[in-house]
């Protein structure tokens, strides 16, 4: 966020602090994106706190089962009796867990490939972009399945399988920006003063792309978070126990009718977590990339 | 260059000539050279999804057709290798690939090791269902979503309250996840309309309005989050259209509202809308998979959950590929007919 801030506090002539200029920066994000930041923050919170604070444990069976909300139960207790709420509340860390791993796993594969095919190009761009392209003409949640089904279930293998969902999205965009800077003066510059191709990737090329990155990583974690949760209810995610909102949806599913509380909760819990992401995401491209290059299919689009 | 300059005057006249002389004249125009081009590169991207599929299930999956086959009988090692050796499992794999292709193009994707029904036959069984719901979700997400897409975007000029009281609701309905809005949508009926919705899957054959009954709500499954992005998209769309000076000009030439929007302004965002539609069918066929577990509708997406969970990876293969091959058709479909709908589209 150092670069906003510069941006941002270059027009005034004022030597801000650091904490101002981080200040400004947020503003600059808008309404939308301050009420995702605070969503966010909160899910963030519970997901910290979450089984320090919660009343009672999320994995044990403490009352009777399809107890209505109450004082002592807030949302009730769910099929096997066990608190309603310290499973939603619990149940953000799997979900915070999944969507940052997942996009962490799609930026380090991604990257590289990007990165290598935009600066060497010639044949390794062919090659890669081609690659990509193949990665790409599979539908995201059929190709996180059949990763799935190579590698067996759980957490880490669901968010290995999303991150190589996502490797092409980042790819695509690191190739782009690495072909848009790559004849650049000071990329010549370094070239000519004999820098090694790893030091001018990481003193120049990096940098200079991080911007177009961090927007797509704003836009992916809002659809990490809900494949994730689509996975997880699909019998892909983590293992029962551990509370998890894909896995309480469906077992919920069951007692649809009769109980429809232990799907509201989670269902409700779920999306406002997704729409927490999204909004971060959309702010952050109207702060960082107004004319809207990266993404262009912008989901809140325009102003 | 722009096509319709070119194709005025290269426009091929009826004559006497002959088929091979028309021939030659339609290839040398660009928009047949274009989706010729396109034609062939969608075929490597099937052939080449094909092989990655095909050794991905036949050699890294632990667990082989010979084991399957030979479990069921209690086998030893030896009967296994004979089994092997009878299905041809023992070639080298590209070979192994190749007559696994010259069958499946002829329609013959062979037999299920676990269930020992025809494969072919289970997939023509159940991709009626899929398509169905595809189209009809597609269907309705574009009738709600492209007109409240394009209202959000004229009622923004006016008061950004407005586009936002338009444009909020709808971003929640785009972040809801396939089986959160079948949810929903399977509570609510139960609730409100309980005569509306059949459970059981009724096959179109058997009547239009049985059929409809027990697809509608799957299919509003599907288009619900689908018509929330293209909400969001169509305003976007429309918004920078409407900036444009023909606009002024239209309204200055005292041109009807309904005509100036609804018609010209439409039909100059109808392109990418079009390309969003193409952007969307990932999503749909995620939708595929995932409603039709929620509603336990017999299609392709069920059909390829239950086989992962029979360990049926030959018939896995023929699902994957099949969807994956329906993904490439949509997207080739939206790219050739993309230049007839706005011919100002440049083909390169």
């Amino acid at each position: 966020m150092g670069d906003v801030g510069a941006t941002v506090s270059g027009g005034t002539g004022l030597k801000l602090s650091r904490f101002a200029r981080r200040i400004r920066a947020w503003r600059g994000i808008g309404l939308i994106g301050n009420i995702g930041i605070a969503i966010c923050a909160l899910f963030c919170l519970a997901a910290i706190l979450g089984p320090s604070v919660e009343p009672v444990n999320a994995n044990s069976m403490v009352a009777l089962p399809f107890l209505r909300v109450s004082l002592h139960f807030l949302f009730g207790t769910d099929e096997l009796g066990r608190s309603e709420f310290s499973r939603v509340v619990v149940a953000s860390r799997i979900g915070i867990l999944a969507a940052v791993e997942s996009v962490a796993v799609g930026i380090v594969l991604g990257t590289p490939m990007g990165v290598a095919a935009g600066y060497v190009g010639g044949v390794v761009d062919e090659v890669l972009s081609r690659l990509m392209d193949l990665l790409f003409s599979l539908p995201g949640l059929l190709l996180a399945i059949a990763v799935i089904v190579v590698l067996g279930p759980g957490l880490s293998h669901a968010t290995l399988a999303l991150g190589i969902v996502f490797a092409p999205q980042f790819g695509r965009i690191a190739r782009t920006s690495t072909i848009e800077i790559r004849g650049r003066a000071y990329i010549e510059a370094a070239r000519l003063a004999d820098r090694g191709t790893l030091w001018i990737i990481a003193r120049h090329v990096l940098p200079n792309i991080a911007t177009p990155l961090s927007v797509m990583v704003g836009l992916t974690l809002s659809n990490a978070e809900g494949s994730y949760a689509v996975l997880s209810y699909l019998g892909f995610g983590v293992a029962p126990p551990t509370p998890d909102y894909g896995t309480m949806l469906f077992n919920a599913q069951a007692y649809l009718i009769s109980d429809p509380w232990l799907v509201l909760f989670p269902a409700a819990a779920l999306v406002l977590m997704i729409l927490g992401f999204l909004f971060v995401g959309d702010g952050l491209r109207q702060q960082l990339d107004p004319e809207n290059r990266v993404f262009s299919g912008g989901v809140l689009g325009g102003r | 260059m722009l096509l319709n300059q070119r194709s005025e005057h290269e426009r091929p006249k009826p004559d006497s000539k002959g088929a091979l002389a028309l021939l030659g004249r339609l290839v040398k125009r660009p928009i047949v050279r274009y989706a010729f081009r396109r034609l062939l590169t969608s075929a490597c991207l099937a052939l080449a999804l094909s092989l990655l599929i095909f050794i991905g299930i036949q050699r890294i999956v632990p667990g082989s057709e010979a084991d399957i086959l030979a479990g069921s009988y209690g086998d030893t090692p030896s009967q296994v290798h004979a089994i092997e050796k009878r299905l041809g499992l023992l070639r080298p794999i590209m070979s192994q690939y190749m007559s696994w292709l010259a069958k499946a193009l002829h329609g013959n994707l062979g037999v299920s090791p676990v269930s020992g029904l025809k494969i072919s036959g289970v997939i023509a069984q159940q991709a009626p269902v899929s398509i169905e719901l595809a189209l009809l979700g597609l269907l309705i997400a574009t009738l709600v979503g492209v007109p409240i897409g394009a209202l959000a975007a004229l009622s923004g000029r006016r008061s950004p309250r407005i586009d936002m009281s338009v444009r909020l609701p709808f971003l929640v309905i785009y972040a809801l996840p396939f089986f959160v809005s079948g949810a929903l949508l399977l509570m609510l009926s139960a609730k409100f309309f309980p005569s509306v919705y059949t459970a059981s899957y009724v096959p179109i054959t058997a009547g239009l309005l049985g059929n409809l009954r027990s697809m509608i709500l799957p299919a509003i499954a599907v288009g619900l989050p689908v018509c929330g992005l293209l909400v969001q998209m169509t305003r976007a769309t429309m918004s920078e259209v409407l900036s444009q000076q023909f606009i002024t000009t239209g309204l200055g030439n005292g041109l009807g509202p309904w005509r100036l929007y609804g018609v010209y302004a439409l039909k100059a965002a109808s392109l990418p809308i079009l390309a969003l539609e193409g952007f969307s069918f990932g999503m749909l066929i995620s939708g595929l998979v995932v409603v039709e577990d929620v509603f336990s509708l017999p299609g392709i997406g069920r059909g390829l959950l239950l086989a992962i969970e029979n360990r049926d990876f030959l018939e896995l293969e023929a699902q994957v590929l099949v969807l994956a091959v329906a993904f490439i058709v949509g997207n080739l479909l939206v790219d050739l007919v993309s230049p007839l709908v706005d011919r100002r589209i440049t083909i390169r």
